[in-house]
């Protein structure tokens, strides 16, 4: 018992360095790849992130790469965090491929995928401070915008999966 | 009678097949359209693949793609009508825009002005109201002092706010706290010159 004792006292600082710097990588790693929050989520509707299939409801975060889907009775709307606004009718699907807003140090990218579906936008402060930095991709054809609200609706023979 | 009875019968039976018959699909063309802002500006979109390029500049106008390698079609402007029986729903569905309020302060200090205490207390039932995760606080100088000495007050400024609103009740991690120092001006002004407008503290709620 009191050997035992003397090893976690020995190991504790190691084990709590550890945990220190994976809490810290964790932090680091979630700050990076914020890209935004689902709001208005009605129906059947969920995030896809790497294997994974989370669900949406208003308020949960969304990070880049996830892709957000909704069923045949689904709609939901998203805010990226420069003000970038994105809804999703039924049978919809779109991913966030790349998400950068640091105007303090002039970075910015968003590059979104609609996959499927009928999908509205209205652009945000990196269209603002940077149009070319935004890129807005379908299975027919790439979307370059000038400060501005659009909506697509694509035929599902063309559409491609989301994953 | 028996002729009533199948006449009857056949409108039941025509009656049940219209209800059968499903929706058409929502979507069985691709179709791009440009929308008016909310404002009204309307701005424009490029729409482009490897067989064409089409430029849409004015409001409701619309052009369908076949595929990635056939050209985008002649734009055709609808009617607002006949553009919201597709797309009226989506549009709709945007999320209400980023709010932002301005939190005013004191000359070369974090101290926050009087008549923006108003604001600030209101702020907390806004981030509530629309359930938000992700509220940024920004803090600003004006360009009296030097750039670097504005980041850090500005950035003082920023956590001014942030510990007030977390006083408040908003959650701690729901907040990104930034300072632009004295390069986002809202007022433009030559270097040194005081300006009421520029001492602000702005918190976007998303």
């Amino acid at each position: 018992m009191l050997k035992r004792r003397a090893c976690a006292t020995r190991y504790l600082p190691k084990v709590l360095g550890i945990l220190f710097a994976l809490t810290f990588a964790n932090v680091c790693l979630l700050a990076e790849e914020f890209a935004g929050t689902c709001k208005r989520v009605h129906g059947q509707v969920s995030i896809l992130r790497g294997n994974q299939t989370v669900a949406a409801a208003d308020g949960v975060r969304l990070l880049i790469k996830d892709v957000i889907q909704t069923g045949a009775d689904g709609s939901a709307g998203v805010i990226l965090h420069d003000g970038t606004l994105v809804s999703l009718g039924p049978a919809s699907a779109v991913a966030v491929e790349d998400f950068v807003f640091d105007p303090a140090n002039g970075k910015f990218n968003l590059f979104l995928k609609i996959f499927r579906g009928v999908v509205a936008y209205a652009s945000g402060k990196i269209e603002q401070l940077s149009p070319t930095s935004v890129r807005v991709e379908t299975p027919v054809a790439v979307i370059g915008l000038r400060g501005t609200r659009f909506a697509v609706s694509l035929d599902p023979k063309t559409s491609t999966a989301a994953k | 009678m028996r002729r009533l009875a199948l006449a009857i019968g056949l409108c039941l039976c025509v009656l049940a097949c219209r209800t059968k018959v499903p929706p058409p699909p929502v979507a069985a063309k691709n179709i791009f359209i440009l929308y008016p802002d909310a404002n009204g500006h309307i701005g424009g979109i490029n729409v482009a693949n490897k067989a064409g390029s089409v430029d849409l500049a004015s409001a409701y106008l619309a052009v369908q793609i076949d595929r990635d390698d056939t050209a985008p079609g002649a734009p055709v402007v609808l009617s607002k009508d006949d553009a919201d029986s597709t797309f009226g729903a989506v549009i709709n569905a945007l999320p209400d825009p980023e709010k932002s309020l301005l939190i005013y302060f004191q000359p070369s200090k974090d101290e926050i002005a009087a008549d923006s205490r108003a604001t600030l207390e209101a702020a907390p039932a806004e981030i509530q109201a629309r359930h938000s995760t992700d509220v940024s606080v920004v803090g600003h100088a004006d360009s009296t002092g030097d750039p670097k000495a504005n980041y850090e007050l500005a950035l003082r400024r920023a956590n001014k706010v942030a510990s007030e609103l977390t006083a408040l009740g908003v959650p701690a991690q729901i907040l990104s706290i930034e300072s632009r120092g004295d390069a986002d001006p809202l007022v433009k002004t030559p270097r040194g010159v005081p300006e009421a407008r520029n001492r602000r503290v702005e918190i976007l709620v998303r």
